[in-house]
């Protein structure tokens, strides 16, 4: 077999440049503003497969999809992260943050017809506790969680071990409350996940296999206010790429967690929205600072390392504009407790040097960088630049999220690793705490004072004192450049023109109770 | 032949339980799920009360055993994630599977064997020149990069088809022809060589002395002849394309078996990993098989090892 | 990633052991060499050719088209791509021609140790080279990386072992076909025992098979290799790769096309060249050949 191919090769490269410039010149068509289905339905793209539909097993990342969809808790957030009532209409802490007292909304009902009384709630919590449920949530209640009591219908009371200034906060965040009875009729806490029943503004109309699509339909019988989609559908397309053109062909309605990349010239489009909301938990570099031996324990070379970054330069060029500096852990975005005007570090890599002189370094030293795979891949390489610009060499150890979460927990993820903390609870408790407490689960740092503020906020549960008290402890963190914070981690959204959605502020929970068309 | 078929399903089922054994292995080695499924606020009580659950305490003797117990009896244990049957997740996912790899490799034969035969057959350099453009260029390319090409150029710019999922012919047209285009290059260049081979053997020539008409020399002789290395080819296509397509699975949203062993290894969901491996395996088995038989039937001369 | 088994037939045929004839007629093919070599001359003298350094992050310089000062322009992070296609190039390239060799030696000498031998190791062999096609190479690179970390020698293990089984399987096919050919039951008639049979007669015309089969197999590493890098299961970045430049401009295919199409071509190039070159290097054959 022989080619006569004088000028294949030719031929070939000159057809792949060809395809190129075609691709490249021809401009895109305006997205098409109409329903990709109906009025009354809304198609929204997002980005990871659904795992487990009981909200109460789940983890946080899978939940805050469908979470505020199907299910609801006692008291909600509004759309700034407020504590609002819901299925409770009224909340009595005891002056030591140990007792909280719920009544309940009278006349509730589940999606299966059963009526909302105070056994459901103690069922829910029940349902976490159990350990063959596997449930995700039950760290954040086994331990502080004396009783739960119901005196009444209306009536459930949380007895606490110890105080817990933000456990109105958890109730918000993680109890979804779903039947007793039907919890007690399932043959096992497992079966549960195959055909949820709760009282939230949508029931589950189908569920792909293996997680690639929810549909969900209104609920007519919903306690509050309808929300005006009747079929909401969730379709998961994992390839950022494919997810922006969904949304550019008009496939779906709503986009979700695009690339930052594409947020510039998604504005640009006519028929789309683009909208970029902040969630509320930094990017930062976590530091092992209690290992006495690495320089890192020093606080001059945090600081000196704080000065060497230029976290501006960092946002508008590799995260691409999306996202802001800021000064400490405590994101602007909490409804309390962070301070606004804390600046960052100023870029200034003299003085950098100078710090590390003074800290006994002065021709820099060498260390490592831990990243896992979700990370915005150049982030961690401008890091890294801008450190060596200082002499400090990075060496980049890039991990798989399996990997890295396994480090991470068992304290072997050091001396320095790009993490973010997510924000569940609209309390910075929960970031703060497990990363800078001293036996926070991802802290492997110990400052006096911001263990005593610690235990001081643990016990208050009013907002004033706990936005005092973080305030204080955000400088804290600042002063002590106690770990390098990059930016605040914002969410990319798009939306068509004539869709009418408010995004849920300050946290990566998914809200589409407010939705509609224009 | 029944003696044939025999010895070859013994091997199969060696193969099966090796491969169940190396996977089985394998994926422990690879990380601790507790780490995944528990949220950093766990404690490793809590990690550890997790792996009790799942069974994962107990000694590996005992896990491997139960594994292939159940495996014999078509039982896979629950997916860690899902809390479903890791089976049904896996045959759920199968599905779209074939139908992208039947798909593909129906587009690869018909298009494959076409120019193939095309170009053996033909006088024209052009059209030769043109059939060896379509192969080089499919060849050298990977599929994942004509993924992207084609969503690009066909789905955003000229919308004619959709930008990925599943569901109707539109959804295959793109990621059949971006997976399929490079066994349709392999097979084009296989066809033709093979039968120009034929074509000019003493074999053939006999046939044309004889005086058959053109047509019967190439439809029967030469092509039968042509057909066993096709059928090979085919085949091995067949188990690559069902594991391997997992880039341009990704690109297309296709919910297909490639990425479901990616995602299954990324959260460390044994269940289904090793659910997913041996069905693969099996069914590669099963066409391996099948082609092998085919090639005895159609040619006896094959002498068994 | 996608794979070609060849039959037997499309391979050469058997000759009497000798010299090779080059047919100087195709233009194709010394284009094939000319692509093939600069390329790799490039790669190799990348550290010295290269405008830039590959890694230096320049971040506002990010994305500009390609121009006099950037001949392949820049990319997310204002790298000069050309310069980032030449070092990826070397590294992609000493990984295929690395892999390349291990997996063709190894698989080869164990295809023909198998087929010599024969009967219960020929058949565990052929078993665990089953095994190794029903695995996919992604399950298999997703596993050696996660227990093992990511690393350029880790990278190489993994495409070796994902190749070896072709070499043998192949290889042993030929020379279990071989052995039934007439000049080596002639050579047996006339006394040659099994080793030298071996030696001079099955692997000289082994040696032509091997030698299409490594060329071919270049051009199907160097894929594979893309496509793990792609996924990020292969070099790790901030190290360029072919297949992880793809990767890293494949959102911004509208407006800043460069980034990943010019490494893909080259790339295409690179096994386009290889590729013609095995067909070249298998277009010997005796008319009447028929296959085995």
């Amino acid at each position: 077999m022989r080619f006569e191919l004088k000028s294949i090769t030719r031929l070939v490269n000159a057809g792949a440049l060809a395809l190129a410039a075609a691709v490249a010149t021809i401009p895109a068509q305006a997205v098409e503003d109409r329903p990709a289905v109906d009025r009354e339905t809304l198609v929204v793209a997002v980005e990871k497969e659904f795992q487990n539909l009981d909200a109460l097993v789940t983890a946080s990342g899978d939940s805050l999809r469908f979470g505020w969809q199907i299910y609801d808790t006692l008291y909600g957030f509004d759309l700034d992260g407020n504590l609002v009532p819901r299925l409770a209409t009224d909340l009595q802490i005891s002056e030591d943050a140990t007792e909280f007292t719920y009544t309940l909304r009278e006349g509730v009902k589940f999606h299966n017809g059963d009526v909302l009384t105070s056994a459901d709630v103690k069922a829910s919590v029940e349902h976490i506790l159990d350990p063959a449920s596997r449930s995700t949530r039950r760290p954040y209640f086994a331990p502080i969680l004396d009783s739960v009591e119901t005196p009444d219908e209306h009536t459930v009371v949380f007895r606490l071990k110890q105080p817990d200034g933000a456990f109105a906060n958890k109730i918000a965040g993680y109890l979804y409350i779903v039947p007793g009875d039907y919890l007690k009729s399932l043959a096992s806490p497992e079966a549960f996940a195959q055909a949820p029943v709760s009282l939230g503004p949508y029931q589950i109309k189908h569920f792909a296999p293996g997680g690639g699509e929810l549909v969900l339909e209104r609920f007519d019988d919903y306690w509050g206010e309808k929300p005006e989609i009747k079929t909401l559908i969730f379709k998961v397309i994992v390839e950022p790429v494919s997810r922006v053109n969904a949304i550019l062909r008009g496939e779906v309605d709503v986009a979700v967690v695009l690339p930052f990349a594409d947020y510039a010239r998604l504005q640009k489009e006519e028929g789309l929205e683009v909208i970029k909301s902040p969630v509320a938990s930094p990017l930062y570099v976590r530091v092992y600072t209690t290992d006495e031996s690495s320089p890192l324990a020093k606080r001059e070379v945090r600081q000196a390392l704080s000065h060497a970054l230029d976290t501006r330069s960092i946002v508008d060029s590799v995260l691409h504009g999306v996202g802001e500096p800021l000064g400490t852990f405590i994101s602007r975005h909490y409804p309390y407790g962070s301070d606004p005007d804390l600046e960052p570090y100023a870029y200034d890599p003299a003085r950098a040097r100078e710090l590390l002189r003074q800290a006994g370094y002065p021709n820099g030293f060498s260390t490592t960088l831990n990243v896992q795979g979700d990370m915005p891949r150049d982030l961690p390489e401008a890091v890294a630049a801008y450190w060596e610009q200082v002499g400090v060499k990075v060496k980049i150890n890039r991990l798989t999220y399996a990997a890295f979460s396994r480090l991470n927990n068992t304290h072997a993820s050091g001396p320095l690793a790009l993490s973010q903390f997510t924000n569940a609870i609209y309390d910075p408790i929960h970031p703060v705490g497990g990363a800078f407490a001293r036996d926070g689960s991802w802290s492997d740092y110990y400052n006096e004072q911001v263990e005593s503020l610690l235990a001081e906020v643990n016990a208050k549960a009013d907002r004033e004192s706990r936005d005092r008290l973080f305030r204080a402890i955000g400088q804290e963190l600042h002063d002590d450049a106690a770990a390098f914070f990059l930016s605040e981690f914002y969410y990319v959204f798009a939306r068509k023109d004539s869709v009418k959605w408010d995004v849920q502020r300050g946290s990566g929970f998914l809200n589409f109770r407010n939705a509609g068309w224009h | 032949m029944s003696g044939f078929v025999l010895r070859r399903l013994l091997s199969a089922t060696v193969t099966l339980l090796l491969m169940s054994l190396l996977i089985f292995v394998l994926v422990r080695l690879v990380g601790d799920p507790a780490h995944l499924m528990m949220p950093p606020e766990a404690t490793e009580a809590d990690r550890e009360l997790f792996r009790q659950h799942m069974g994962l305490n107990d000694p590996l003797l005992t896990q491997y055993g139960r594994f292939i117990s159940g495996m014999l009896q078509g039982e896979f244990g629950n997916s860690f994630h899902f809390g479903v049957p890791a089976l049904q997740i896996v045959s759920d996912r199968l599905l779209p599977s074939l139908v992208l790899t039947f798909s593909a490799l129906a587009l690869a034969v018909l298009v494959g064997v076409g120019l193939g035969v095309i170009a053996a057959i033909t006088r024209a350099q052009s059209v030769r020149q043109l059939v060896a453009l379509f192969s080089a260029l499919g060849q050298a390319a990977p599929p994942f990069f004509f993924a992207l090409l084609f969503i690009r150029y066909f789905s955003v710019e000229l919308g004619w088809l959709p930008t990925g999922g599943y569901g109707s012919w539109q959804h295959l047209l793109l990621p059949m022809t971006a997976l399929g285009w490079y066994s349709a290059a392999g097979l084009a260049r296989l066809t033709q060589a093979n039968l120009e081979e034929v074509l000019a053997s003493e074999f053939i020539r006999m046939a044309r002395i004889k005086g058959l008409p053109e047509s019967v020399v190439i439809l029967r002789h030469g092509l039968k002849n042509a057909a066993l290395p096709v059928l090979t080819f085919a085949a091995s296509q067949f188990g690559i394309l069902i594991g391997g397509a997992v880039a341009v699975e990704a690109v297309f949203s296709w919910p297909g078996f490639g990425s479901l062993m990616v995602e299954a290894i990324n959260q460390l969901d044994f269940t289904v990993v090793q659910a997913a491996v041996v069905v693969s395996t099996l069914l590669f088995i099963l066409i391996n098989l099948a082609v092998e038989v085919l090639y005895a039937l159609i040619d006896p001369r094959i002498s068994h090892e | 990633m996608n794979d070609i088994v060849l039959g037997t037939s499309v391979l050469p045929g058997p000759r009497a052991p000798g010299r090779w004839r080059v047919q100087l007629r195709h233009g194709a093919f010394y284009l094939a060499v000319g692509s093939l070599s600069l390329i790799i001359f490039a790669s190799l003298l990348a550290p010295w050719i290269a405008p830039y350094d590959p890694t230096a992050i320049n971040l506002g310089n990010a994305m500009k088209a390609p121009s006099a000062a950037y001949w392949f322009g820049t990319d997310t992070l204002g790298r000069d791509v050309l310069s980032r296609t030449l070092h990826g190039g070397q590294l992609s390239l000493l990984i295929a021609f690395i892999a390349v060799a291990l997996a063709g030696t190894i698989g080869s000498l164990i295809g023909i140790l198998s087929a010599y031998f024969g009967g219960w190791i020929d058949n565990v062999v052929m078993r665990v080279v089953d095994m190794q096609y029903a695995l996919p190479p992604v399950i298999l690179a997703m596993v050696l990386i996660g227990v093992l970390g990511p690393s350029t020698g880790n990278v190489i293990a993994v495409v070796t072992i994902a190749n070896w089984a072709r070499f043998a399987r192949i290889i042993r096919a030929e020379t279990l076909s071989l052995r039934h050919r007439d000049f080596v039951l002639l050579a047996r008639l006339a006394g040659a025992s099994p080793l030298r049979v071996a030696l001079t007669h099955l692997l000289p015309n082994v040696r032509h098979t091997f030698l299409v089969l490594l060329t071919l197999d270049i051009g199907l590493i160097i894929v594979l290799e893309a496509a793990l890098s792609f996924l990020g299961l292969g070099i790790q970045p901030p190290t360029p790769s072919w297949g992880g430049m793809i990767a890293d401009g494949r959102s911004h295919l509208e407006h800043a096309w460069w980034v990943s199409i010019l490494p893909g071509t080259v790339l295409m190039t690179t096994v386009l060249s290889a590729n013609l070159i095995a067909d070249h290097l298998r277009g010997h054959r005796p008319t009447g050949g028929q296959h085995d």
